[in-house]
């Protein structure tokens, strides 16, 4: 194990037994212990609504009713996860949910000519990339992000819930494990499926991605 | 190794998570294999963009919004809680109050009730039956002929009596007159014609036995009895002294008023006043109650007697008798 590693364990282990501290104050009724977790999760839990919703408003939304239930339900919290992990499940079940909703909104929503097609045996096609060159590279990378962020949102739930988990936030397979609730083999397989899925789509985004 | 092996490999083997045979084999195949590593480097170039991509920032306030949304919704889930149970030391003993008040209020309604319910549910019996030994009573019943006014004397046993009980419900039982008996005391009717209405018909052959001895009773004597036999009114026993008034159609009007006078002065009746207008003679006589059935079988004796009237008061004590004699 390296030492960047290392630290990053020490660290979390810290966070955990403090955010442990805050949780037991919170369960005796102490409101204010709950702005200090809501201060240190916020960011990461929007971040993973924005990243499975591929929308800052909902995003936003999604993470509010999320402190809002783990609030609620906060005396039932028994301890068996870390504080971070039973959040961050709770946030994702927002973010479907809100996801869901998007989804069934667009359905009424024609079609962007930007859309991927999909074809009759479920083969999803891209539109050809574009040969034109950035004029800044400040609006290229945003372009790309915008794209990789595309990618994403055509991901199966499965498929982009573990690659959020794993190569954007960069949680560990037993963290994973205790958020989704599957195992580890699981994880593994969707997780190079969904890099598969990302490789190519990118490809066609971008053409040569090497 | 081909290819497709090599391929489902690089994700474990971007990971680290390989067995050090397998990553061995994984890199000799790397080398040999470009189409290998360009898909290697297109997955770490995939994985290097998932890993940079840029953290979107929390709205200004947002941890301060959401603390401020679940005070909110504390505070109106307790308001909602205050109102309903909030304070207790108030709420408690008022709510226990009114309960004790609406006990209370049901123990009286339902005291209050109790008394009137048993007045109506057990109307009061004032009527006994005589004896069925009694044979008067049973002849009164069975035979719907006249009885003769020398049937109501003492000597033949009369037995039958009547008493008034001085009951409120008892005169509402007298004063309805069942209507069983109404035809009975028709045909029974020449011993009490003119003095009677067929109300009374009801207590013929009928007793109140307030002594609870009707032995004793029958030992009276029997003069008494055939008066207390007559029926009365129904209202007999009303305080105000009645009148009655009787017409008595004869064959010879002076040998008839010598037969009323001579009746009068064996009873011991007092002659109150005495005129003679137009053919007919009028008697006003002060008679003892229980004496008029005796006196107006005499006068049936004498003549037919006709229709009378009573005036309301009671048959009790002394009757003023108007007794009006007139030729055929």
């Amino acid at each position: 194990m390296t030492d960047t590693s290392k630290r990053d364990n020490d660290r979390k282990n810290t966070e955990h037994s403090d955010d442990a501290s805050y949780v037991l104050m919170c369960q005796k009724g102490n409101t204010d212990s709950f702005r200090v977790l809501v201060e240190r999760h916020q960011k990461k839990m929007l971040n993973i609504a924005y990243r499975i919703t591929g929308d800052y408003e909902e995003a936003c939304d999604a993470v509010q009713e999320a402190f809002f239930s783990a609030f609620k339900a906060i005396k039932k919290f028994r301890g068996e996860a870390t504080f971070s992990t039973w959040l961050t499940r709770i946030t994702m079940n927002h973010a479907r949910n809100r996801l869901t909703k998007i989804r069934s909104f667009s359905h009424h929503v024609a079609p962007s000519i930007n859309d991927p097609v999909e074809t009759e045996t479920g083969q999803v096609l891209f539109d050809p990339p574009t040969q034109e060159e950035p004029i800044l590279a400040q609006i290229e990378k945003k372009e790309l992000q915008a794209k990789v962020q595309e990618c994403i949102n055509t991901l199966d739930e499965d498929f982009k819930e573990v690659l959020i988990l794993r190569d954007i936030q960069e949680f560990s397979y037993d963290e994973i494990r205790d958020i989704l609730d599957i195992p580890e083999g699981t994880i593994k397989s969707r997780l190079f499926r969904a890099r598969e899925f990302m490789r190519n789509c990118l490809k066609h985004k971008l053409g040569d991605i090497t | 190794m081909t290819c497709k092996d090599i391929e489902e490999k690089l994700t474990a083997y971007q990971e680290g998570t390989l067995p050090p045979e397998e990553k061995r084999l994984v890199e000799e195949h790397l080398v040999e294999c470009a189409q290998c590593s360009t898909n290697l480097a297109e997955l770490e170039k995939t994985v290097g963009l998932l890993k940079n991509l840029p953290e979107v920032e929390p709205p200004p306030w947002f941890a301060q919004k959401i603390i401020t949304h679940i005070r909110k919704s504390s505070e109106e889930k307790s308001s909602i809680l205050k109102r309903l149970f909030y304070p207790f030391h108030i709420k408690i003993p008022l709510e226990v109050f009114a309960t004790l008040c609406v006990v209370a209020l049901g123990l009286y309604v339902y005291k209050i009730s109790v008394p009137e319910t048993k007045i109506y549910q057990t109307p009061p019996t004032a009527i006994i039956e005589v004896p069925a030994k009694d044979a008067t009573v049973d002849k009164l019943k069975d035979e719907p002929k006249p009885i003769e006014p020398s049937q109501a004397k003492p000597d033949k046993g009369a037995l039958l009596r009547k008493e008034q009980v001085p009951k409120p419900s008892f005169r509402d039982e007298a004063q309805r007159a069942p209507s069983e008996a109404m035809g009975e005391q028709k045909e029974e009717a020449p011993v009490a014609i003119g003095v009677a209405p067929p109300a009374s018909a009801p207590f013929i052959g009928r007793e109140k036995d307030v002594n609870g001895s009707a032995d004793s009773e029958r030992k009276e004597e029997p003069a008494k009895k055939a008066f207390q036999r007559a029926p009365l009114p129904g209202k007999a026993d009303v305080q105000s002294h009645a009148e009655v008034v009787v017409t008595l159609s004869v064959e010879n009007l002076a040998s008839a008023s010598m037969e009323v006078e001579k009746v009068f002065r064996t009873v011991g009746i007092a002659i109150i006043k005495r005129e003679s207008q137009d053919g007919i003679q009028t008697f006003i006589v002060h008679c003892p109650a229980q004496k008029l059935q005796w006196l107006l079988d005499r006068l049936r004796a004498i003549g037919d007697l006709g229709d009378s009237h009573t005036t309301a008061g009671t048959l009790n004590g002394d009757l003023r008798i108007t007794i009006r004699v007139e030729q055929r």
